[in-house]
């Protein structure tokens, strides 16, 4: 009992519990060794060896041979753990509380499936960790998290970082569900916002709102503090913005509050797919923005275009972008795949590499554990059978936390972890 | 003492008024796992007097012979078919104050079956549909009984309580609106957060079940997950909360799945119990499960308490039934052989050590 | 732009005389210069040169010496490699099923498209051969064609005709796997009646045939005139050669070539089921050496029957496919090419169903799942080019063969590689840097003053003054008004 008490402390407190990883089967201790190591500054390291212990990186040797024996394991290539900060990995509707438009108390990490099979393919496909966050049906979702994509059968356990971002969205999707109450209202959806200047009112109540509350405790409103936070640029701002009209509002909205002195958020423009049409607005407003996985026809969400080249277009305005893959439904968008589409609209390799790794990473603040082969951060590394991102090589071998989800030798089966 | 050999027919008519009873069976289960070779039981006044190997009998008491076991009457840790329509509510998600006692018919025709088939005691539970369904109770199938009228508070942790026009929509939702219920500190809330009374959650896919065992290892909360078929492939994540697993029965059909999991309950030390209401069937689909679960492999002993002595634990009657023990309510059935051989016959039933009519 | 003299004036006319496209080279000589040259029929060739007269490759080699008057393209980053060969697809067409169960009178000559945007995509990812035969929605389908995607008449496409006949063992929309068999059996049941009332009609005096024959408006002269004894190995009908050729039903006859071994099948299965009857009607009837499978993933299952019967499988779908395990729910992944190569199917990848998945994807991703990159190229390349009984003339780049030539911007397989040029018949026939589409996709830019750039300018913005992908950097400086809360 006491026990329990105690573990509930701990798990309250975000710390992992000492027993978490005593029921693993799998070891966490391994020899990793790659003929070319590619790190998130953009050099590659030949024939490298990484000691991972205790589910860390604690060695990277250069210069080094395989080791045999059971605890090695070898590949053509090695990368960190792929990150995505929009895997999109969701129950649908019980993915976003529709109560209320603005719902920035509710945390997606009350409503997280960790049996969908997405997620076992997720890791198996390089992605190691993901950010989760509510679905864009309300004005603002609530709170998103970042977590590892296996390990623990407790989201606590797997989570890097709780409350990671205040997550939104501008455009069409929040006000598709709601219409006008004619007479009475009928249900919950008999309400604003119905149009995109409607979804713009919210944001810019919500803010004020939460900003007045500062002074008048009157103001404030369920969540609100979150909303007062991200205003402070304490909590990221992760707004899906898929068209440049969008991206426009997301982006005159920050400096209105800036001009009136009300805050100085951070955003992160999720979706961004016209980024490319006025890439200035994001340079000017110091904008990270994550792209939506490219469309092979031009067209993509909410009737946006995107140009194949977008990702480089930003990247030499030296605009923070990373990449994502909104699900591993086809293995034609997988994120390593976008890494590809990438390069071949024109990014530099390296350039792709650290806006599937370091970049986004370094978005959400998780670069301390995560996002690139460092003594030191958490053993996430990701094996390749040649040079990644090719569509002649694949992942062969993922290790989360030291785990292995998806082993690399070939005469064992493929243990993934559950 | 005087020892007579008198064989028992199933088709007796009753025996009235609670008087004195000395049973020596081959086989006394003891509702704990452990079994009693030529034990004894008394019974006065509707109580167990004595069990045990050799009794003092008092004057006058005939010792009845049975040449099979004797076991507790069976306990199911949930159930709705007895209440019939009354189950569900659909006006609101949360009505913490309800309680199924209230729907509770004492002539329900399904009390009789379930009697019947040897269900002597039940835990009536509300609807899967509503956040916060009410107070469960347990009731007696014979004597019109309501055993305990709040034995725990009644969660639906599962998306048969989400809706997708009214709140909540999401578990997150869902989650917080029982956060700042318990945070309001009033009314069964209170007594949730004190440990004064235990949680029955209702819970179908697996990260329900995780989401039940996050929201009450947060929250301090104890009591039971119900309703999820493959709890047990999370069984050590139960272990470490404390809580208990109702199952519902498992069907003819090919549920080997669902039977490895309630191994790895058994295996795990996580306290168990059945329920009745699997779709399309009635009260012997208990006995039909455990049965199920004998052939798959399950620990015999972990068995018999998840029938009888950790079900009525679960169900907070635990001083009162589920063990042939000095003190405890006489409730309890006599086998031809053994209980969980589906070609055993239900002898004879007794409620309150009164024999049912059967006929 | 001025010129500095007239002799570099007198130079550049001469370069803008030699057009790269155009007329002037169809009986002309093209020689193409190369960094690497893939010729699929040896080992690579490094810094070569491919010589094309009247459109046949005549020579291939490192030091070739090239004819003065040849047109010379000389690309020394870029790779060569033979055009793609798509063995069977059912793309292209105004509609690709017919309703009739039954159709082989029918040819997919009549529902082409040649302008149609499948064929133009199609030369855009480097496939200058394609099989184009019916949809599998139905019993016996229509006749195929191999085609070139280029030209705007199906005669300028057309590379072969009678490319087979397509039959479908996947159970048509409608009908049960045994409705679908019985009626396969019924075709050829019905073909072998007709043949022998016809033959009888004839022995006892009759003309029955003769006036079925002239009311199709069918010619009946030269060739059409003669009767030929029945081939086949399957069945016969006894007496067939009283018959003039000419006579027989045009419903029955392309059934009856079928069977005397005149035309190929492709055949198609969905499912492991599927091939078992496949190989079922195409022995009973005596033309499984002629016949080709055209599989879906799932077949991988009956790769035993189809070793066994020798027959070539072109694998639709994806290539792996992913199975539920019913007692745990771990998903099981398998690559059915490598099932292929280890049972030693001949087999031909084809291009998925959005176009962009097209062979080079497919062959590239293959050597990612674990097909060894010469299988893999070989699937693209000279596996359906023998699908196709075109191994003299497509397939790799061989004194001989046809000049379908692909110029890619790095290695074939490499992610960042494009199809700059493709030549088709010793005509360059695709220029990447003049594709205005590619170009559209690519940088969202669309030549000034065509009316979707204007339109989608207005529309994307969601603000007039804004211009799409400005150069200059500047923004419009339409801001709201700064809000005063309420």
């Amino acid at each position: 009992m006491s026990q329990m008490i105690t573990s509930g402390l701990l798990l309250a407190l975000g710390c992992l519990p000492a027993f978490a990883q005593d029921k693993q089967e799998s070891s966490n201790d391994w020899n990793v060794f790659a003929e070319e190591l590619y790190t998130a500054d953009g050099g590659v390291i030949k024939n490298a060896l990484v000691r991972v212990q205790g589910g860390k990186i604690v060695a990277i040797v250069p210069g080094g041979s395989a080791a045999s024996g059971d605890d090695s394991l070898r590949a053509a290539g090695m990368t960190a753990g792929m990150i995505d900060l929009s895997a999109r990995i969701d129950m649908g509707f019980a993915s976003v509380e529709q109560e209320h438009e603005i719902s920035p108390g509710m945390r997606i990490a009350d409503s997280i499936d960790l049996f969908d099979p997405e997620w076992t393919r997720t890791a198996k496909s390089g992605v190691t960790t993901v950010l989760a966050n509510p679905r864009d049906d309300d004005v603002i979702g609530g709170l998103g998290l970042a977590l590892k994509t296996a390990g623990a059968n407790s989201v606590v356990e797997r989570t890097l970082k709780a409350d990671a971002v205040l997550r939104g969205a501008i455009g069409t999707q929040p006000s598709q569900r709601n219409h006008p109450a004619f007479g009475s209202p009928s249900d919950i959806f008999s309400r604003r916002p119905t149009t995109r200047m409607g979804v713009e009112w919210e944001w810019r109540k919500a803010m004020y709102d939460a900003a007045a509350s500062r002074a008048d405790k009157s103001r404030a409103y369920q969540g609100s503090e979150h909303v007062l936070a991200a205003l402070d640029g304490k909590l990221a701002l992760c707004i899906q913005t898929w068209s440049t009209q969008d991206i426009r509002t997301a982006v005159f909205l920050k400096e209105e509050i800036e001009r009136e002195k009300l805050g100085s958020p951070r955003l992160i423009l999720d979706a961004a797919a016209e980024a490319w049409k006025e890439p200035q607005l994001l340079v000017r407003s110091k904008a990270m923005v994550v792209l939506p996985p490219f469309p092979l026809q031009g067209r993509t969400g909410e009737g946006s275009f995107m140009a194949h080249d977008t990702a480089k277009v930003l990247h030499d305005l030296k605009v923070p972008i990373a990449l994502s893959a909104h699900g591993t439904g086809a293995a034609e968008t997988r994120l390593d795949r976008q890494a590809g589409l990438a390069m071949r609209g024109g990014l530099p390799f390296e350039a792709a590499l650290a806006a599937v790794t370091i970049a986004p990473a370094r978005m959400i603040g998780i670069d301390d554990r995560v996002g690139s082969i460092e003594v030191g951060k958490d053993a996430d590394i990701v094996l390749w059978s040649g040079v990644p991102f090719e569509l002649t090589s694949r992942v062969v071998g993922v290790l989360i936390d030291g785990r292995l989800v998806l082993d690399p030798r070939p005469d064992k089966n493929s243990a993934a972890a559950k | 003492m005087l020892a007579l050999v008198f064989t028992v027919f199933a088709a007796l008519s009753p025996v009235q008024g609670s008087g004195t009873l000395a049973i020596q069976a081959k086989t006394l289960h003891l509702g704990d796992g452990r079994v009693l070779e030529k034990g004894i039981l008394l019974v006065q006044d509707g109580k167990f007097r004595a069990v045990g190997a050799g009794a003092d009998l008092p004057p006058g008491v005939r010792l009845i012979q049975h040449e099979g076991a004797i076991t507790p009457g069976f306990v199911a840790a949930h159930d709705q078919h007895t209440l019939g329509e009354e189950a569900a509510d659909g006006t609101r998600a949360m009505l913490p104050e309800a309680s199924i006692a209230d729907a509770f018919d004492p002539k329900a025709k399904e009390l009789r079956l379930a009697a019947r088939a040897g269900v002597t005691t039940l835990l009536l539970a509300p609807g899967a549909s509503n956040l916060v369904g009410g107070q469960t109770a347990v009731v007696k199938t014979a004597g019109a009984r309501v055993l305990q009228r709040k034995s725990h508070l009644a969660l639906s942790l599962s998306s048969e309580a989400l809706r997708l026009d009214t709140p909540p929509t999401s578990p997150m939702g869902a989650i917080n609106v029982l956060q700042e219920e318990l945070a309001g500190n009033a009314g069964v809330f209170a007594e949730l957060k004190a440990g004064r009374l235990p949680v029955m959650i209702h819970a179908v896919e697996r990260h329900e079940v995780l989401r039940s065992l996050e929201f009450a290892t947060r929250n301090g909360l104890k009591g039971s997950i119900e309703g999820a078929p493959l709890a047990g492939e999370l069984a050590d994540e139960i272990k470490q909360s404390g809580l208990s697993v109702v199952l519902q029965p498992f069907s003819g059909g090919d549920s080997r799945r669902e039977l490895r999991a309630a191994l790895a309950l058994a295996t795990a030390g996580v306290p168990f119990a059945f329920g009745l209401d699997a779709p399309n069937a009635g009260p012997q689909v208990l006995r039909l499960s455990a049965a199920m679960c004998l052939r798959e492999g399950m620990d015999r002993k972990a068995l018999e308490k998840a029938l009888f002595a950790d079900a009525a634990t679960i169900c907070g009657v635990g001083d009162r039934v589920g063990r042939l023990e000095r003190g405890l309510d006489a409730d309890f059935l006599l086998w031809s052989g053994d209980p969980l051989d589906l070609t055993s016959r239900l002898q004879a039933i007794y409620v309150d050590g009164v024999r049912l009519d059967t006929h | 732009m001025r010129l500095p003299s007239p002799r570099l004036a007198l130079l550049a006319s001469l370069v803008l005389a030699l057009p790269l496209s155009g007329n002037a080279l169809a009986d002309g000589k093209l020689a193409i210069k190369v960094g690497r040259i893939v010729t699929m029929s040896g080992p690579d060739i490094v810094n070569g040169a491919i010589l094309i007269e009247n459109g046949r490759i005549t020579a291939v080699g490192a030091d070739l010496k090239l004819p003065w008057d040849a047109v010379v393209i000389d690309q020394p980053k870029m790779v060569a490699f033979p055009g793609l060969v798509e063995a069977h697809s059912a793309r292209g067409m105004d509609r690709a099923n017919e309703n009739i169960d039954v159709a082989p009178f029918l040819n997919v000559r009549d529902s082409i498209d040649p302008v149609g945007f499948y064929f133009e995509d199609s030369l855009r990812w480097g496939i200058t051969t394609i099989n184009v035969q019916q949809g599998p929605d139905c019993v016996i389908g229509a006749q195929g064609l191999v085609v070139k995607p280029v030209g705007i008449t199906i005669e300028d496409m057309l590379v072969k005709p009678d490319a087979g006949l397509k039959l479908s063992a996947s159970p048509k929309r409608g009908f049960s796997p045994a409705t679908q068999q019985q009626a396969l059996r019924s075709a050829f049941s019905e073909l072998r009646t007709y043949l022998e009332e016809i033959v009888r009609d004839k022995q006892q005096g009759g003309e029955r045939a003769k006036r079925e024959a002239l009311f199709q408006g069918r010619d009946l002269e030269g060739e059409k005139s003669k009767g030929k004894a029945m081939g086949g190995n399957a069945w016969k009908v006894e007496g067939l050669e009283v018959i003039p050729r000419g006579e027989i039903d045009e419903k029955q006859e392309p059934l009856l070539a079928l069977v005397e071994g005149r035309l190929p099948a492709f055949f198609y299965c969905a499912r492991p089921m599927d091939v078992q009857r496949a190989l079922e009607i195409a022995r009973a009837n005596g033309f499984l050496a002629r016949t080709t499978l055209v599989c879906n993933t799932a077949c991988w299952k009956a790769v035993d029957a189809i070793a066994q019967a020798g027959v070539p499988v072109v694998l639709e779908g994806p290539l792996v496919q992913i199975e539920r395990d019913p007692i745990d729910g771990r998903e099981i992944e398998t690559f059915v090419p490598k099932i292929f190569v280890d049972k030693k199917v001949r087999f031909a990848l084809s291009s998925s169903n959005t176009t962009t998945e097209s062979l080079w994807y497919q062959a590239a991703t293959a050597v990612g799942l674990g097909l060894s990159r010469d299988n893999a190229l070989k699937a693209v390349t000279v596996v359906p080019a023998e699908i196709l009984g075109l191994q003299k003339r497509v397939g790799s780049i061989e004194a001989g063969k046809d000049g379908n030539v692909l110029l890619f911007s790095g290695d074939p397989l490499s992610v960042t590689s494009f199809v700059e040029h493709v030549i088709v018949e010793g005509k360059p026939v695709y220029d990447r840097s003049k594709d205005i589409r590619v170009k559209a996709l690519l940088e969202g830019k669309l030549p000034a003053g065509t009316a979707a750039a204007d339109e989608k300018g207005a529309k994307a913005s969601g603000a007039t003054a804004a211009k799409p992908h400005d150069d200059t950097g500047t923004v419009p400086t339409d801001e709201p008004e700064p809000k005063k809360k309420d």
